[in-house]
């Protein structure tokens, strides 16, 4: 059964908290996810797979984290391209998927982020850099959008992210806290019987 | 002209309207935790919304599956047909043992169990619900979903009302009265939960105009389910004897329902929502004392309603000594205002408004929030309007302006979150609490700070605390650099500096109290919303739970047509006791 984009928005916000990142970036990822999926692109892979180099020890460590670099582009503190055909380099990036909603952000909407191989996300080519592991990423300036508004008419997450859904349910289990016997007992309404 | 901020008074420019005004209460009077735990049902309350405009639109409402068996157990459809849309509410009803019988969210098994479908169901559709809807969170439901809800009976009064109705007697009034209910909801899931259709997909319909109205209609359905499978078992106990229940005393059956801190965050995590409905509400106020003049038939009105509201009040008993203490305050603040409303005169200048300004220095919060519903009474045409704005889109990412200077920052937080300087954060009990999410239930719990290993899974649900470390971190900062430097720098403040951005255009956004401190109130933040569903009858369980009654007097589907719903809130006089 498909899940709504509301519910995996929900899921990808508590996901990354519990991956250790702050609420703050907790939401941007729950925005970003929810920016790619109504637009058809698997953002909840690409989350999934960064949270993993994140968690677990990879070759990457280097690689720069798309949440924190996503949100220094939309918050204006990092260079972008100015002039149509210029670029700029923003290194080794970690699941770059997660970097396109930010991207789209940058005024005036023109701005396309690409990877050695391809502008992927324009055709649906999936490299496998955008969602897991890292990519060298680019910015370039263009004259049209790379994602196009049109495209923003999907509604559900399709069954086949199911195991996506299952990955990031452990790490969203990471925000809740192991009950104790006090919390036990200050539960709402311990000890109250609903047989009246 | 609109100044384009987001106000009740630019949407309602936006659509030509205009209505003179006083200037509303200030968000530092009404945002106060225990004045926003004192508020009642109104004319803008979404239940009402919702039959006003049933009515008013001609809804039809049949059952064209009623297929439950002699144990009480099956399947019925109940379907509302609007002048543009269809929504059937599927109902499974289910044999229950006592033991398994729990309010609380980790129950697993219920009375009965619904969906509020979009469109007509056929036998397909029922037949893969069937498979889901009993297990409530652990099934998932369709786009073509709008609710999922369960409740459970008040078995007390089910056995009651089955064996009077089946020995061809109607139950007894008082009874009725004393609970409200025959069955109570645990639950009721909207807006994406469980794989339902995303608020986005249906909130643009006209007939969903503000706020839970796909709830409501679900939960005034149920309520008309659990009337027909009361009325059901008695005819399966004695099918020659058992009589039908009287519409007059139906109509004093609502639908209970238990509420804890699942929804307590809800307020604080909304605020562009919680803006439009309290902005609403006041405007509504404000607009009513700015009248010159009362008409006869307006002081009339009020008169009889206020008569009726004070019969409720007198009927409103709860175990919890706190409120129990309130009410009756309450019932003496009614003796205030019905004396009150019997001196109004329609050569009287500015009424209302000299009634609210005594109000406010006679009456208890109580009081003054039963005064201000009940002021809004007798201007439909003044208010109802206002039912339109109750609504905001809401998104978790908000984009956030990181070019603002963070000295300006500073500057907006110091003046947006004064109220925090009377707040000493560094003190234990300032802290004392902390918001989580529990392994063992999935729900938000309130735990103490100082006592349990819970800081680690804090949610962020404390904007005064965290206002108050943003701006200490922002005063050693560069102020000409920009937020987005200080993000950077200070990640964790990125949720503060959202929020920051989003309130700042909102007058009624924030809640201007502490909501991790010792003598914090949780029920406090149930009851504001709950006020707003059109909830009456609160019966505080704890400080952390209560328990509620849903559509009491409402008119049922086939009594629509010929009654009127707002009349039916408060309790018809002829019943009350004498003022």
């Amino acid at each position: 059964m498909s899940w709504s984009l509301g519910e995996t928005a929900a899921l990808a916000l508590k996901a990354t908290r519990g991956a250790g990142l702050s609420w703050g970036l907790a939401e941007e990822a729950a925005g970003a996810v929810f920016w790619l999926h109504q637009r058809g692109l698997p953002g909840i892979s690409a989350l999934c797979g960064y949270l993993e180099s994140r968690c677990v020890a990879t070759t990457d460590d280097d690689a720069a984290c798309p949440l924190v670099l996503g949100t220094a582009l939309s918050d204006g503190t990092h260079a972008v391209p100015e002039q149509v055909g210029e670029r700029i380099d923003l290194g080794t990036v970690s699941a770059p998927l997660l970097l396109l909603p930010f991207v789209a952000t940058i005024p005036p909407g023109t701005c396309w982020l690409t990877v050695p191989g391809g502008d992927d996300a324009a055709t649906d080519k999936w490299h496998s850099g955008w969602l897991r592991g890292s990519a060298p990423c680019q910015l370039r300036h263009s004259t049209a959008a790379q994602i196009a508004h049109t495209r923003a008419g999907q509604t559900r997450l399709p069954d086949q992210f199911a195991c996506c859904v299952d990955r990031l349910t452990g790490y969203a289990h990471r925000t809740y806290a192991p009950a104790t016997s006090q919390s036990r007992l200050a539960g709402a309404g311990a000890g109250l019987t609903d047989n009246d | 002209m609109s100044d384009g901020r987001e106000t009740t008074e630019n949407r309602e420019r936006a659509r030509g309207d205009a209505f003179r005004q006083a200037p509303l209460r200030p968000p530092q009077t009404v945002m106060r935790l225990a004045r926003m735990g004192a508020f009642h049902q109104s004319r803008l309350s979404f239940m009402r919304v919702l039959l006003r405009r049933l009515k008013s639109e001609g809804w039809v409402i049949d059952r064209p599956v009623f297929d439950i068996d002699d144990r009480g157990v099956g399947v019925a459809t109940y379907r509302a047909r609007g002048p543009q849309a269809t929504y059937t509410l599927v109902a499974f009803a289910h044999q229950l043992d006592d033991d398994q019988r729990s309010d609380r969210v980790i129950a697993e098994a219920w009375d009965a169990t619904f969906t509020l479908c979009d469109g007509e169901v056929d036998a397909a559709q029922i037949d893969r619900l069937s498979g889901n809807v009993p297990k409530q969170e652990a099934g998932r439901i369709s786009e073509s979903e709008l609710v999922l809800s369960r409740a459970n009976k008040s078995v007390r009064l089910f056995s009651h009302v089955v064996d009077q109705l089946a020995a061809g007697r109607q139950p007894d009034p008082e009874m009725i009265e004393s609970v409200g209910y025959l069955f109570r909801t645990t639950a009721v899931y909207g807006a994406g939960k469980f794989g339902a259709a995303d608020r986005s997909q249906w909130s643009a319909r006209p007939e969903f105009t503000g706020s839970f109205q796909p709830e409501m209609l679900a939960v005034w359905l149920i309520r008309a389910f659990s009337i027909d499978i009361v009325e059901h078992a008695a005819r399966m106990k004695s099918p020659a004897t058992a009589i039908a229940m009287d519409p007059d005393i139906r109509r004093r059956l609502g639908i209970g329902n238990s509420t804890g801190l699942g929804m307590a965050p809800f307020l604080i995590n909304h605020p562009r929502l919680i803006n439009s409905w309290i902005a609403a509400r006041e405007t509504a106020l404000a607009r009513v004392r700015a009248l010159p003049d009362a008409t006869m038939p307006q002081i009339e009105m009020f008169r009889q309603l206020t008569r009726r509201a004070a019969h409720n009040a007198a009927d409103w008993h709860v175990a919890d000594e706190r409120q129990m203490a309130r009410i009756e305050r309450l019932c003496a603040d009614f003796d205030w205002i019905i004396a009150r409303a019997d001196r109004l005169s329609p050569d009287d200048e500015l009424p209302w408004d000299a009634l609210y300004r005594a109000a406010e220095a006679a009456l208890s919060l109580e009081g003054q929030e039963a005064l201000v519903s009940l002021m809004l009474e007798p201007h439909a045409a003044l208010v109802d309007g206002l039912a339109d704005c109750m609504h905001a889109e809401e998104d978790v990412a908000h984009r956030i302006d990181g070019t603002v200077p963070a000295g300006d920052v500073l500057a907006a937080l110091e003046s947006q979150y004064d109220w925090t300087d009377s707040i000493d954060y560094d003190s234990p009990a300032a802290q004392a609490r902390v918001w989580y999410v529990s392994e063992e239930k999935l729900e938000p719990r309130l735990g103490e700070r100082h006592e349990e290993p819970l800081e680690p899974y804090e949610q962020p649900l404390c904007p005064g605390r965290d206002a108050v470390r943003m701006r200490r971190d922002l005063a050693s900062f560069d102020p000409a650099d920009s937020l987005g430097a200080f993000l950077l720098k200070h990640p964790e403040h990125r949720h503060m500096a959202r929020r920051l951005q989003i309130v700042g255009g909102l007058e009624f956004g924030e809640i201007r109290d502490n909501t991790i401190g010792a003598s914090m109130i949780p029920i406090d933040l149930l009851r504001c919303k709950l006020s707003f569903f059109g909830a009456t009858k609160f019966d505080p369980r704890s400080d952390r739970w209560l328990r509620i009654t849903m559509y009491q007097g409402a008119p049922f589907p086939d009594e629509l047509a010929t009654l009127d719903p707002d009349d039916l809130v408060y309790p018809p006089l002829d019943e009350a006791a004498p003022a």
